[in-house]
C-alpha cells in the first residue's frame, strides 16, 4: 500500500476525496434531460424561472421539485455570522481540532447521514441537491445519498424527549405562503458544516420555506443550541430549481475503502512553507471571481489580502485563510486546495487558479 | 444460526428500538366503535380516484429468506452458473451478502422483511410520483415510482435500486424495474442473484384498508431460464411511522469471513 508523503499535492488529493464524495449524483444523472411535465416554459422550451410559483389543489404553495442549495458561505462556516464570543470555546476546539484532521471523522467520510446540515449543506458541484414532494398532511426531503426526511404536518407536535436520531423528527405548519418546519431530537454525532461546528441533543432548528417564483427556493434555518451557541441565529440559504433532471442513487459505503488513506494534519503545510518577499505578495492582493462560474451557481469569489507580511485568501465570504507559499506563484491554505497566481507577459497578475482533482479552476481578477 | 447472527448484529449496533409517534394516533383512518382500526374497511381512494396505497406495510415474513419458497418444482430454472452462484452463497450462509456491508438490499429484496429484522416499508403516494420509503437492515431509504408517462433512461448508470416506472391496471400500482447494477441479492438466506438484464415488475393490490398483495415477476435472462413469479402477501402497520436505521459496522464485516 502507498504510503502518503505529507506534501502540498497530496493534501489536495485528500481534501478532494472529502470535496468532491457528494458529486456522483449529478455527475451521471439519468432522466437528466428529460423535460419535467408541468414547468411552465418560454418559446424556445427553456423552463421559465420566473413564472409564478405552483400552488397545490389545496391552495398552498407547491414547493415540489429537484432544488440545488447555495450556501457556499455557511457550508465551511455556519458560524461565519457570529461573534467569537458566541461560541463557546470547546465547541471551537472541537472545529479546529477537525479541521485539522482534515475532517477525516466527517459523515459524508464515515458515510452516516449529515442530519441538520442537509438544509444548509450546498457546494458548487451539487452536493446540495434536494428532491421535495409534497402532499397535504406530509412532505417528503429526498436526498441523492438516499437519506430522506419525513415533515408531518398532520398536526402532530414535536415529542418532548424523542430517541436522538441522525435526521431528527419534523413538524410542520403553514404562516401564509411559507413552510414553517421545526426539528428536533438530533443526535450530537453530526457537524453542522464541513469545518466540523458541533451541536448538542437539544439542538432545535427552525426552516422556513418560501418559494418566491418557479425556479427560486429562499431557505432561512434557524439554529439553537444554548450551551453551545451563544443565541440563536439565522443563515440563508438560496435554491434554484433544477429542472428536467433527476435524483441518482449515491451509495457512500460503495467508496468507504480510501478513508484508511486519509493522513496528514492541516497543520503540515506549515513546515513545508518557502519564504517569499512581501512586494511579490503584495501584488496578488484584490478580487478574483470564478470565469465561468461553475455548475448553476452564483460565481464563487476569492478576496485576497495582505496585512503583517501574511497573505490571506477568503473564498465566499467564509473567512480569511491564510496562504501558506509553495512557491512565488504557488500557495495552499483553503481546507487542502492549492492556488496558484497567473501573470501575463507584461508581469500583471491576471487569474488565479484554484486547483483541485477535477482540474484546474479560473477566477479573474476584477480589481 | 449463522444467518440469523448477523441480522442481529446490525439490529443491535443500529439500536432502532425506541423511535418516535409509534404510538401516533393516525388521522382520517376507518375506526370500529372501540377505536381500533378497521382493518378490513372498504380500500380507500386518492382524489384522482385511484386506489390509495398510502401507509405503513409489512410483508408477510420469510419473503426476505426465501423469495421463491412457495414456488412448486420448475417454477423457478436457473441457468448453470447462476444455480452455481447461488448454491455457493446458500453454503456460505449468506456471508457474502452485500447488504451485510450497508449496501441497499436491491429490488424486491427490500420490499420484505422477516421476524429476526422487522423493517416495514412506507408508500407516500401522488398522482405523478409514488416514493417508497424503507427502513432496510442497513440502511433507511427510499425509491421513487414515476407515473408521469417518462420511458425508461437509455442507457442508465447501474444502481443498486434500478429506474422505477409506474402506472395503474385497474386496481393494481404496477411497477417495472430496470437499470440495476447486478450485485444485490433477490433474497437472503438463498442468495438467488440478480443481473443487470433483469426486469422487476412489482403489483401492488390493496385489497381492503389493512392488506395488501405484492405479486413480483423477475424477468432476468442473465440468471434464469425463463420469468418467475412470486406473491408475498403485506398488513397494514396503523398508528405507528418507521424507525430510522442506518448501518455503522460494516467496518465489521470483514470479521465475518
Amino acid at each position: 500500500m502507498q504510503k502518503l508523503v505529507l506534501k502540498a499535492p497530496k493534501i489536495t488529493r485528500i481534501l478532494t476525496i472529502l470535496i468532491a464524495a457528494p458529486a456522483p449524483g449529478i455527475l451521471h444523472a439519468q432522466w437528466i434531460n428529460y423535460p419535467t411535465p408541468g414547468i411552465p416554459r418560454g418559446p424556445n422550451g427553456h423552463p421559465n424561472l420566473t413564472a409564478p410559483a405552483p400552488r397545490t389543489p389545496d391552495g398552498k404553495p407547491d414547493l415540489s421539485g429537484v432544488w440545488n442549495r447555495i450556501s457556499p458561505k455557511y457550508r465551511v462556516n455556519i458560524a461565519a455570522d457570529l461573534k467569537p464570543g458566541e461560541v463557546q470555546p470547546w465547541a471551537k476546539g472541537l472545529g479546529q481540532q477537525r479541521t485539522e484532521n482534515f475532517g477525516k471523522d466527517g459523515m459524508s467520510a464515515l458515510c452516516l447521514p449529515a442530519g441538520p446540515a442537509y438544509s444548509t449543506d450546498a457546494d458548487s458541484t451539487g452536493g446540495g441537491m434536494m428532491k421535495i414532494v409534497e402532499t397535504p398532511g406530509l412532505i417528503l426531503i429526498l436526498n441523492p445519498d438516499l437519506t430522506y426526511r419525513q415533515i408531518h404536518l398532520d398536526g402532530r407536535t414535536l415529542e418532548t424527549s424523542p430517541n436522538p436520531s441522525w435526521m431528527g423528527y419534523s413538524v410542520g405548519h403553514w404562516e401564509a405562503d411559507a413552510l414553517v418546519v421545526e426539528s428536533f431530537g438530533f443526535n450530537d454525532r453530526t457537524w453542522l458544516d464541513t469545518s466540523g461546528h458541533p451541536h448538542t441533543e437539544a439542538l432545535r432548528m427552525t426552516e422556513r420555506y418560501r418559494r418566491p417564483n418557479f425556479g427560486h427556493l429562499d431557505l432561512d434555518v434557524t439554529l439553537q443550541d444554548p450551551t453551545v451557541y451563544a443565541r440563536p441565529w439565522t443563515v440563508a440559504v438560496r435554491a434554484e430549481l433544477a429542472a428536467d433532471t433527476e435524483l441518482l442513487e449515491y451509495v457512500c459505503n460503495e467508496n468507504s475503502g480510501d478513508r484508511e488513506h486519509w493522513v496528514g494534519k492541516a497543520s503540515d503545510e506549515t513546515k513545508s512553507e518557502v519564504q517569499v518577499a512581501p512586494e511579490i505578495l503584495s501584488k496578488y492582493v484584490g478580487a478574483y471571481v470564478e470565469q465561468p462560474k461553475l455548475w448553476r451557481v452564483v460565481p464563487r469569489v476569492v478576496e485576497i489580502t495582505f496585512s503583517d507580511g501574511v497573505l490571506f485568501g477568503d473564498m465566499d465570504a467564509r473567512g480569511k485563510e491564510r496562504q501558506f507559499a509553495r512557491s512565488e506563484t504557488s500557495f495552499s491554505g483553503f481546507a487542502g486546495l492549492a492556488i496558484e497566481f497567473v501573470k501575463n507577459s507584461q508581469g500583471v497578475v491576471t487569474d488565479l487558479l484554484v486547483k483541485h482533482v477535477s482540474g484546474d479552476y479560473r477566477f479573474a481578477r476584477q480589481r | 444460526m449463522r444467518l440469523l447472527s448477523v441480522f442481529l448484529a446490525i439490529f443491535v449496533t443500529v439500536g432502532p428500538m425506541a423511535g418516535q409517534w409509534l404510538n401516533y394516533r393516525t388521522p382520517g383512518v376507518p375506526r370500529t366503535a372501540d377505536g381500533k382500526v378497521n382493518l378490513s374497511a372498504p380500500t380507500p381512494h386518492a382524489p384522482d380516484g385511484k386506489p390509495d396505497l398510502s401507509g405503513v406495510w409489512e410483508s408477510g415474513d420469510e419473503y426476505f429468506l426465501d423469495l421463491a419458497k412457495d414456488l412448486k418444482p420448475g417454477e423457478l430454472a436457473m441457468l448453470p452458473w447462476a444455480k452455481n452462484l447461488q448454491a455457493e452463497r446458500e453454503g456460505r450462509d449468506h456471508r457474502d451478502d452485500p447488504l451485510n456491508r450497508c449496501m441497499p438490499p436491491g429490488v424486491p429484496r427490500i420490499n420484505m422483511t422477516t421476524a429476526n429484522a422487522p423493517h416495514p416499508l412506507k408508500i407516500v403516494q401522488t398522482p405523478t410520483l409514488v416514493v417508497l420509503l424503507y427502513e432496510t437492515s442497513a440502511n433507511s431509504t427510499f425509491r421513487q415510482v414515476f407515473l408521469d408517462g417518462r420511458a425508461f433512461p437509455k442507457d442508465p448508470q447501474p444502481t443498486w435500486l434500478g429506474y422505477s416506472i409506474g402506472r395503474w391496471e385497474g386496481a393494481a400500482l404496477v411497477v417495472d424495474t430496470v437499470g440495476f447494477n447486478g450485485l444485490a441479492w433477490v433474497d437472503t438466506a438463498k442468495g438467488h442473484p440478480q443481473t443487470e438484464s433483469a426486469r422487476v415488475t412489482e403489483r401492488f393490490t390493496r385489497r381492503d384498508f389493512g392488506h395488501m398483495d405484492l405479486d413480483i415477476t423477475i424477468d432476468d435472462p442473465g440468471a434464469y431460464e425463463k420469468p418467475w413469479r412470486a406473491k408475498a402477501p403485506f398488513h397494514l402497520l396503523a398508528d405507528t411511522d418507521l424507525i430510522e436505521t442506518y448501518c455503522e459496522n460494516e467496518k465489521d464485516h470483514e470479521h465475518e469471513k
